[in-house]
């Protein structure tokens, strides 16, 4: 019982765990542009939700943590690897507005504007994760 | 926690830009000097920085991919000029010194885009830092 407990608990937050770490590693990805603003040669990189997902699908989906079901009962839980997980396959190289001299392709306004909304998207997965958890002790409460 | 390594990476843009100033301040406190010799001249001094990849370290950051290091600093390959000025304690056979290639308003304009730089660097650690505590304070719904 309670081990199945914990497993709908894992498979509950399952999607908000996929969605704040990939919204942190933009972030993470974003900072690097902006740590290299100044770098020659340097090319920005940000990390596309969009190709992430299709490739997530192309690997027939099953992978997504939302289907990762265990059948059997003697299934060990939440080993996989999901295909979203591998972020790099994620990473794209945007075209800059303007060239540069130095051919870095950090646009600094482009990149706060960028790392802004990241910002946001990540405090939404939180809210978002703060409300399934009162939602959750709402029923343990069962006011 | 990996809001560690937006950090970090903020951390080396902000060492890397700290050393941008420092040899634009040490460009510009020797922008008067001369010398008896056209090699002896002082040259404006600039760091060149690249990119962390894989697998890469650089200094107290350790591996750090995303982040920046600070590869070399290389002397402005600018003229140095050479002035005839005989009263001078430094000047050659001929009377001539050699003063430095620095340029005053280049420099200025450098520590500009150094401050600026750094400023989004201190602005990406802030943030990361309020995203942290705002993620800690899920416990506490």
């Amino acid at each position: 019982m309670g081990k199945n407990m914990a497993r709908s608990l894992d498979s509950y937050f399952a999607f908000n765990n996929a969605a704040m770490t990939v919204k942190n590693q933009r972030l993470e990805v974003i900072s690097g542009n902006i740590a290299n603003a100044t770098t020659p040669g340097y090319k920005a990189k940000d990390l596309d939700f969009a190709s992430l997902l299709r490739k997530s699908f192309a690997e027939g989906g099953k992978s997504l943590p939302i289907t990762a079901e265990n059948t059997n009962k003697g299934h060990l839980g939440g080993s996989m690897r999901p295909a979203w997980a591998d972020l790099e396959a994620g990473i794209v190289y945007p075209v800059p507005f303007n060239p540069s001299l130095d051919n870095n392709t950090v646009e600094i306004g482009v990149e706060q504007a960028r790392y802004g909304r990241a910002v946001v998207d990540y405090q939404a997965s939180v809210q978002f994760m703060e409300n399934k958890i009162s939602g959750l002790r709402k029923a343990f409460r069962g006011e | 926690m990996s809001f560690d390594k937006i950090m970090s990476i903020a951390g080396s843009g902000i060492n890397a830009q700290l050393v941008r100033m420092n040899a634009t301040a040490s460009n510009l406190a020797n922008a008067g000097v001369v010398s008896g010799t056209s090699e002896g001249a002082f040259r404006a001094q600039r760091p060149v920085f690249s990119a962390l990849l894989e697998g890469e370290t650089a200094g107290g950051f350790g591996e750090l991919p995303g982040g920046v290091r600070i590869d070399e600093i290389v002397d402005d390959t600018k003229p140095i000029e050479q002035i005839y000025e005989p009263s001078s304690p430094m000047a050659d056979a001929d009377g001539y010194v050699y003063a430095s290639n620095v340029n005053e308003v280049e420099e200025l304009i450098e520590m500009l885009d150094a401050s600026r730089a750094y400023q989004n660097n201190v602005e990406i650690v802030s943030t990361a830092k309020d995203l942290m505590v705002r993620t800690l304070e899920i416990i506490k719904v």
